[in-house]
């Protein structure tokens, strides 16, 4: 291992790596977007370490996003939006709610069972939110839960967007990395159903706790009607993510070109069913373009960051100061856990991906832990960051939808962070989950 | 015509670059299952249009102020501080800009000296290039405008444009 070499070599950090750091987290303070602060925090550190040329920020803005696999991120955003305009979202829902209604939290499960559905076929987490959350809030209030707490739901539920195949999280992942999306999309398909059964379970907790939900109970063969019933008006809902999955697991298609499949099908179930007119195209372009727009930059201005860290030999002394405390592998999975964690409450997931990814990830090499099961578990915990504050996206959403304050949101959202954390120490101490549908060469 | 153009200039492109990379990609997968071929151009096509998306979709984003930023500090201060910090932002994200646009440029122009041309369409790698200074020039611009804007309220005494939300467009509906 080259790494056992390097981790000899201690790094000083001087001026050169605080005063980036410091101008970074001052301008994200003060409220100068993302892609921006990084783009600052890159060019004063290109500046100073006079190791690389300043040309390397504009060749990475072109060079840096030129990759096939990222062509996958507008297709599967506009698969979101597409599914919303459509209306399937809403078959989404009536089949959930049959599944579900037999449970005393009947709606609230089929909310997070939804959030589910919508996962397995858009790639982002903030287009899960807003759709799953325009259509349950106000039912969900009206089934007994607090305002809050169904916000909090939904915000927890949309979590599962980036951590149930397709996800844009892991297209990036494995461009930092260099690891094929279609090996993570499979990897990622049993964790993530467990952080969507976790969050079930803490509904159902909370809900007993609190008694907020109760429906009728159901018979049986009342039951298999009513799914029956749903399942017979809305199956074409579920032809799209079929296509991405078994394109998928087959490997007859690469994630960019199942976002388009997936995309022009659903357009097509769109116009079959005569809820989409040409007219809403431009408009759903437009604001996917924007998600696009948003998302990006920021990967475009994390890369020459992440180099001039490597040049600095940023992640070699990092690996030195770890492996120097602790020698323990569990302790040294426990330990990334934590600053992922961290990372995720205070910061987005892209830049956290770009910049952390290559900083870890040799870490988790030198204690021998599988590379795919490291980028799972990385995604995973950064995934709870959508619903931690001061910076969790999910939580913006829902609070812009309902006009409820983040605070009271967040604080509802305790219970489910805790039991997400738990799958992820899970997903962290045992690689069977991450590695099992894989092939062998992966394990 | 200005005024259209100042208000439908990202929109225009949007459409166009989105619809591209989608149909083309579609195409390509389509020919790829039934046929069992596929061009040297498709993936070429997918992946400029792309870029151009990208960097004109920041521009767009920068318009409605969609861009992500964390803006706890701004339910604290006063609208007059609050604005005031807006301005700042924008300042930084000029700047940043600025630097983005002139070192994007001369890659453009090393480019188109030397005349490189794509792998598969052979056409002039310049031409796609420009996606970023394209994009970037469109970028100050917007800020240059918003920061206008924002002056302008903070003299008249008016709250700053707070900018619309990312999903703002399904909400209309």
């Amino acid at each position: 291992m080259n790494y056992l070499m390097l981790a000899e070599q201690t790094v000083e950090l001087g001026w050169s790596f605080y005063l980036p750091l410091i101008l970074f987290v001052l301008f994200v303070a003060i409220g100068v977007p993302v892609w921006a602060s990084i783009g600052v925090a890159a060019i004063t550190m290109l500046i100073m370490s006079g190791d690389l040329p300043l040309s390397l920020v504009g060749e990475s803005l072109f060079d840096g996003i030129d990759h096939f696999a990222l062509t996958a991120v507008p297709l599967f955003i506009l698969t979101g939006d597409v599914l919303v305009r459509t209306g399937l979202s809403k078959k989404f829902l009536d089949v959930a709610e049959a599944l579900t209604c037999w449970t005393r939290g009947g709606f609230g499960s089929a909310t997070v069972l939804v959030c589910g559905m919508f996962s397995a076929i858009s790639g982002s987490d903030a287009a899960g939110a807003a759709a799953v959350g325009r259509m349950t809030i106000n039912r969900l209030v009206e089934s007994g839960y607090p305002r809050p707490y169904a916000c909090a739901l939904v915000a927890a539920g949309a979590c599962t967007g980036i951590l149930i195949p397709p996800s844009i999280a892991y297209i990036i992942i494995g461009l930092v990395l260099g690891i094929s999306a279609s090996t993570l999309f499979q990897a990622a398909v049993i964790p993530g159903v467990l952080i969507l059964l976790s969050i079930l379970a803490t509904n159902t907790v909370m809900n007993r706790l609190n008694n907020w939900e109760n429906s009728d109970r159901l018979t049986g063969r009342e039951w298999a009607a009513n799914v029956g019933k749903s399942i017979k008006n809305g199956w074409y809902a579920f032809i799209v993510p079929v296509i991405i999955f078994t394109g998928i697991f087959s490997g007859s298609l690469t994630p960019t070109e199942a976002g388009a499949i997936a995309v022009v099908v659903t357009i097509i179930l769109g116009f079959i069913l005569g809820t989409l007119k040409l007219s809403d195209f431009p408009n759903m372009l437009i604001s996917s373009a924007k998600v696009n727009g948003v998302i990006i930059p920021i990967i475009a201005f994390s890369l020459p960051l992440a180099q001039a860290l490597a040049i600095m030999g940023v992640p070699q002394g990092f690996v030195y100061a770890v492996t120097s405390m602790t020698e323990s592998p569990e302790m040294i999975i426990f330990l990334m856990i934590c600053i992922l964690v961290v990372a995720g409450c205070v910061m987005e997931t892209t830049p956290n991906i770009v910049i952390l990814a290559p900083l870890l990830h040799p870490l988790a090499m030198e204690i021998g832990m599988n590379e795919i099961q490291f980028c799972v578990m990385m995604i995973t915990t950064l995934g709870v960051g959508f619903i931690t504050p001061p910076l969790g996206l999910n939580l913006f959403v829902v609070a812009g939808l309902t006009g409820e304050s983040i605070l009271k949101i967040s604080y509802r959202a305790i219970p489910f962070v805790l039991f997400m954390l738990g799958v992820t120490l899970l997903i962290g101490y045992v690689p069977e989950l991450s590695t099992s549908l894989l092939p062998d060469i992966y394990k | 015509m200005w005024s259209a153009l100042d208000k439908n200039v990202e929109r225009w492109a949007l459409l166009v670059f989105y619809t591209m990379l989608v149909v083309t990609m579609a195409v390509e997968v389509i020919r790829r299952e039934l046929f069992a071929y596929s061009s040297v151009w498709g993936e070429e096509i997918v992946r400029y249009s792309f870029i151009y998306l990208a960097w004109i979709g920041a521009s767009a984003a920068v318009k409605d102020r969609a861009h992500i930023r964390i803006d706890v500090l701004y339910n604290f201060v006063s609208p007059r501080i609050k604005a005031g910090l807006y301005l700042i932002s924008d300042f930084i994200m000029l700047l940043v800009s600025m630097l983005a646009f002139y070192y994007s440029i001369e890659s453009v122009w090393i480019a188109f000296k030397f005349e490189s041309v794509t792998h598969g369409l052979r056409i002039s790698l310049a031409l796609f290039l420009a996606a970023v200074p394209v994009g970037f020039g469109l970028v100050c611009i917007r800020i240059v405008q918003s920061m206008l804007r924002d002056i302008r309220d903070i003299r008249r005494g008016e709250a700053v444009y707070e900018g619309g939300t990312l999903f703002e467009s399904e909400d209309k509906k």
